[in-house]
């Protein structure tokens, strides 16, 4: 967890005022014992020594134990434990506390430290126990006054710690039970008088004494002659001086605590006074609570949960006023809404009731119209059955084209088969005239071996071999042709494919017309039935249509009743709504001009 | 005196030509595969055309592209020097205008089993 930086070292921040009223008590008690004990410089000394020594190390202890005391204080603002509701009551209790054990620990230890100091003393420097007494009994009278003035100086300190931990969360009303009870503030504010009047007074009273007893010894001792200079001597300046010192330095610690006293109440008190003021202004604030202590704290306590009430029953008058004005408006809107509406109603009423004449006028002229209508639909119908024919002829028409597309696809296979077949048989012939070309040149070869002889044989085999290269030509010219004739009837199917197809989609949507017009057919039939209904229904709305007016004159009266009814709730609607702010007015007071 | 020949297969194989003595050639038949293509004794990577006739002598089968038989004599000149023995190379002979190397099909033949 991460520390509170608001309450770190406010424990020990709160504790010091404890120092500075310990120093002045011990102070305040070694002067004295300086000047109104006689002792030597050695034993003056030890005297300061000692006291030193001893209240150094009893305020340290005392403070240990008072900061011991706040450790619930210091473990929250270090982070140690959450600042839940119990750990913040836990660590106010400390605080409001701190104050009385501090007073407790000065008074205990003060005085227990002046009694061991003189013990100390006497067995040091050897002195008469009378005068250890007197040490010892002079710092017991000073010990109420520090410790007063400890538990003064401490209180303001308190009140802005205790602050903090109400910022933090803390829940004022548990404050109640950690209020110390021991002593009550009219007690304690008497105690501290007493103590702010007995102290000098045992103070002055010893001082007196020993005075008297040190001048009868000097005067005893001085015999008639030198009485007079010793009272002259007791009564001058220089003896004077230390005891005026004394008496001023007492009167300054009384009249702090005094003024330390009365501000302890005066400032809770003017707080709570101008708290009170803010919440008769009107400005609550049930968070924002006086820290004080005691019947002070109680006091603010009791404030703050009086404005808490007070806000309550304030939001719950403005809550219910609220309802009453929102209900009020609401029926207001309601009622001028009804009135808009009826105004509005008054108006459609009058003109449905014009819309109504006119609609006796138009269905009359509807049945003209659907007579009309019938007759268009059965010239329709004469229409579609002459369309329908003339689908089925060109149906009949497109099978016809199919069946010769079909019929010349045919004939081109055939005439593809029979290119086929002499392009074999040419192959066959060309076949034959190689032989025949290889022949020629074999006899052309053997007659020219034979040479005059074979001549003959060779003009006729030269002869016969031009004669086969005269057929391999014309065989190469007879298979382009056939190539050709080959890719002509190729395209030729293709074509007559593409014709049938196209023949089989026109007969297809022959068949859809002839469907259509069927259905057409149909549909016309049943309109011209349909317009006969639509002449019987027109009149029979003409009948009630004449009732509608009749129904629409009374409720057009109704309305304008209505309207006048509605005129009246308005007016008592604005009358409560008036009411309903005046309410609210008086309870955003209430509740701090929220 | 000139030398005259009577008598020559002329013998054509791709872009070039070439006579045989018509009584080198025992007959003139289709070869097939088996038969070296003369054309290859002039450029070794031309294929061979699809269609050509065979020149036979004995054993020896050489196939050309396209031939003729021409009848008129022709002057042969001899082989010069300079070519030596080669593909049976016989001397050159002057047929149609033209001068046609002269060659035996065996001779041709062997060059070209030769060179295989």
């Amino acid at each position: 967890m991460k520390p509170i930086e608001s309450l770190l070292g406010n424990s020990r921040w709160l504790l010091a005022p404890t120092v500075p009223a310990v120093v002045a008590g011990v102070a305040v008690s070694a002067t004295y014992a300086l000047v109104t004990l006689s002792m030597s410089a050695t034993q003056a000394f030890r005297l300061t020594a000692v006291a030193t020594a001893v209240s150094g190390s009893l305020l340290l202890i005392g403070l240990a134990v008072a900061q011991d005391r706040l450790r619930p204080l210091s473990r929250l603002a270090e982070g140690l434990l959450p600042p839940s509701p119990r750990h913040l009551d836990e660590a106010a209790r400390a605080v409001l506390a701190a104050p009385d054990v501090s007073f407790s620990a000065t008074l205990f230890f003060f005085s227990g430290g002046a009694a061991l100091s003189s013990l100390i003393w006497q067995q040091w420097t050897r002195v008469d126990s009378t005068t250890a007494l007197r040490m010892g009994l002079i710092a017991v009278t000073v010990a109420p006054v520090s410790a007063v003035l400890a538990n003064l100086l401490m209180l303001p300190r308190g009140r802005v710690v205790l602050d903090r931990l109400l910022k933090l969360g803390l829940e004022p009303s548990r404050l109640l039970e950690g209020q110390p009870p021991r002593l009550e503030l009219g007690r304690r504010l008497g105690f501290f008088a007493g103590v702010a009047v007995l102290a000098p007074f045992v103070l002055v009273v010893d001082l007196s004494l020993a005075r008297s007893r040190e001048l009868s010894r000097a005067l005893a001792a001085a015999g008639e002659k030198g009485a007079a200079e010793v009272l002259a001597n007791a009564s001058g300046a220089s003896s004077l001086l230390p005891v005026v010192l004394l008496g001023g330095l007492v009167l300054v610690m009384v009249l702090g605590a005094s003024w330390l006293a009365g501000d302890a109440i005066g400032v809770p008190l003017s707080a709570l006074a101008r708290h009170t003021e803010r919440v008769a202004a009107g400005a609550p604030d049930a968070k924002d609570i006086v820290a004080a202590e005691h019947e002070t704290f109680n006091a603010a306590l009791a404030l703050a949960t009086l404005e808490k009430s007070l806000t309550e029953v304030a939001e719950r008058v403005a809550g219910a006023s609220h309802g009453i004005g929102a209900a009020t408006q609401d029926l207001a809107h309601g009622v001028s809404k009804q009135e808009k509406g009826a105004a509005q109603q008054s108006a459609a009423l009058a003109e449905t009731t014009a819309t109504t004449e006119e609609l006796a006028r138009s269905a009359r002229q509807i049945a003209t119209n659907a007579s009309r209508v019938a007759d268009l639909a059965r010239r329709a119908l004469e229409s579609a059955t002459s369309g329908k024919g003339a689908a089925s002829a060109f149906a009949v028409s497109m099978r016809h084209v199919r069946e010769g597309h079909q019929a010349i696809a045919d004939a081109v296979v055939r005439l593809n088969k029979r290119v086929q077949q002499v392009s074999r048989i040419v192959g066959f012939i060309d076949g034959i005239n190689d032989r025949s070309e290889l022949l020629a040149l074999n006899a052309e070869l053997e007659g020219n071996k034979a040479g005059e002889v074979g001549r003959g044989f060779s003009l006729v085999a030269a002869e016969m071999r031009r004669l086969s290269e005269s057929v391999m030509e014309s065989t190469r010219e007879i298979g382009r042709l056939l190539n050709d004739i080959r890719d002509a009837t190729n395209a030729a199917v293709m074509a007559t494919e593409a014709g049938v197809k196209a023949s089989d989609l026109g007969a297809n949507l022959a068949q859809s017309a002839s469907e259509a017009l069927e259905r057409i057919v149909t549909f016309s039939q049943q309109t011209s039935d349909a317009m006969q209904s639509v002449n019987m229904a027109t009149l029979q709305q003409q009948s009630g249509t004449d009732q509608l007016v009749q129904a629409m004159s009374g409720i057009l009266t109704s309305t304008k009743s209505g309207v006048e009814a509605s005129g009246q709730i308005g007016t008592t609607n604005q009358q409560l709504e008036a009411l309903s702010k005046a309410l609210d007015g008086a309870t955003a007071r209430l509740r701090g001009g929220s | 005196m000139q030398r005259t020949l009577e008598g020559l297969v002329l013998c054509w194989v791709g872009p070039h030509r070439f006579a045989v003595h018509a009584n080198g050639v025992g007959s003139i038949a289709d070869v097939g595969a088996e038969a070296p293509w003369a054309g290859r004794a002039f450029e070794a990577t031309e294929a061979r055309p699809a269609l050509s006739r065979g020149l036979l002598l004995g054993d020896a089968a050489v196939a050309v592209d396209r031939l003729d038989i021409f009848t008129q004599p022709c002057p042969v000149y001899a082989t010069p020097e300079l070519c030596g023995p080669g593909a049976g190379l016989e001397g050159f002979v002057l047929a149609q205008g033209e001068l046609w190397p002269l060659v035996s099909v065996p001779g041709l033949f062997r060059y070209l089993s030769e060179a295989r």
